[in-house]
């Protein structure tokens, strides 16, 4: 399965490729429905997920490491490691962006 | 359950338009009420304010006069009206008349009828062109701004604050202006409209953000829900919103009603910019037109306010729901003639 872009609203952002583990924690308050919708209480925003997006997410929230994300993808996906990898980079970039994960 | 106590109110902020006044929303929270069944007496200063004409929200509605009347003939025409309706509370919604009415609760009083309102020095304190005392005064980022009587004032003024820059109505209305002819036009507009003088505040760039709250004029907040604009009309006016939860907004409210002591209902209105720092752009001395979101939200507002006017107990709300809508839509009521013409010819209907 290809891969799709992970939030339905997508902004331009800066990819920065890296090998290193992404320390991935939701914010607390972070409300995600099991439909992919992302309420952000303190914010008022809101965001779509896509499917793998939703499944990522659904990883961190309960408990699971960087690299057990990327295993999981792995296994799913006809992806290598490399683009898993960039495109977690780039997701998480992007949940930064909008403040959803820990700083 | 305790029956229901018969009260009757009289509300203002009737012109639920595309800048709506605050007067149907209030009332729909105090038909919600569980302690009081309330008959509503509108009052309104035009005849096509569309509130008089919702049968189901206002039971009587009558013309006033305008502020700029004075308030010997608003108390006069109070007079009338209270030998009619016997009124025990009235809620003003408009920043325009509250001078008026904070003159007059000694003889409102004295008539039977209710008020809970700031005091004169509230009510001036917050002033837009007080704000950045008030800010240094309590310990509030308020964006810099001079309050302005002559365009031939904009040059230096946009100096120090830059362009982009607000230009605000000495009571409503607000524009960006990106050069000093825009800042003229604008200048000339608002004050025909409102009169001088015109302020002219640092554009602070980020999200609009509000808070409600009800201050029981001993320092302690009996309700604060915080609000985030989702759809704003060009009118500056939230047409959708949503409830928040950050407790720096309603602890500033409550900072802000415990070192003012403030008397009433009251609006925050916040930019909260990319540093997610909160800067205080307004404070509103009254109930906003949005106040139906936090009557949703779990705090009756408009009920827990005619209990401070009646002198009954009241608790602090302590909790609200987050992630609270509301979205406002426009309607068209069919209204008879004779309905206009009562209003038009008699002043009441």
């Amino acid at each position: 399965m290809k891969i799709p872009k992970h939030f339905v609203r997508v902004s331009p952002f800066h990819v920065v490729l890296t090998t290193k583990a992404i320390a991935m924690t939701l914010r607390k308050n972070i409300a995600v429905s099991e439909n992919g919708f992302v309420f952000d209480p303190s914010t008022g925003d809101s965001f779509t997920l896509n499917n793998t997006a939703l499944e990522i997410v659904e990883l961190i929230k309960s408990g699971k490491s960087h690299s057990e994300v990327v295993t999981f993808l792995l296994e799913k996906y006809e992806a290598d490691k490399p683009l898993i990898e960039r495109y977690l980079v780039e997701f998480f970039e992007e949940m930064k962006t909008y403040s959803l994960i820990e700083q | 359950m305790l029956p229901k106590q018969k009260i009757t109110i009289g509300v203002t902020g009737l012109n639920n338009i595309d800048s709506p006044g605050p007067g149907i929303p209030v009332i729909r929270g105090l038909k919600e009420s569980d302690v009081f069944e309330i008959r509503i007496v509108g009052l309104a200063y035009e005849t096509l304010e569309p509130g008089i004409y919702m049968r189901d929200l206002v039971d009587k509605a009558y013309i006033i006069p305008y502020p700029s009347g004075g308030k010997d003939a608003l108390l006069e025409r109070l007079v009338y009206i209270h030998q009619i309706e016997k009124i025990d509370v009235i809620i003003p919604n408009f920043d325009a008349e509250l001078y008026s009415f904070i003159k007059l609760e000694p003889e409102l009083k004295a008539m039977g009828i209710a008020v809970f309102l700031p005091t004169l020095e509230q009510f001036e304190e917050r002033h837009k062109t007080n704000l950045p005392e008030y800010g240094k005064k309590y310990g509030i980022n308020v964006p810099e701004s001079f309050e302005i009587t002559n365009v031939s004032q904009v040059e230096k003024a946009a100096e120090k604050l830059k362009f982009p820059l607000m230009v605000k109505g000495k009571y409503y209305d607000a524009y960006i202006a990106a050069a000093p002819e825009q800042v003229s036009y604008y200048f000339s507009k608002l004050a025909a409209k409102w009169g001088l003088p015109i302020i002219l505040q640092k554009f602070v760039k980020g999200t609009e953000v509000n808070v409600i709250a009800l201050g029981d004029g001993k320092g302690n907040t009996i309700a604060a829900v915080p609000m985030r604009k989702q759809y704003i009309t060009d009118k500056g006016k939230a047409w959708g919103g949503i409830t928040l939860d950050d407790e720096r907004m309603v602890n500033l409210a409550k900072h802000i009603i415990k070192q003012t002591k403030w008397r009433g209902g009251m609006e925050l209105e916040l930019v909260r910019d990319a540093k997610n720092e909160f800067y205080l752009i307004e404070i509103n001395p009254r109930i906003p037109a949005w106040v139906y979101l936090a009557v949703g939200a779990g705090q009756n507002i408009p009920e827990a306010l005619v209990k401070l006017a009646l002198g009954m107990p009241v608790e602090p709300y302590a909790n609200y729901d987050v992630g609270k809508m509301f979205i406002r839509y426009s309607f068209d009521m069919i209204v008879d003639l004779k309905e206009f013409e009562a209003l038009t010819t008699k002043g009441e209907y």
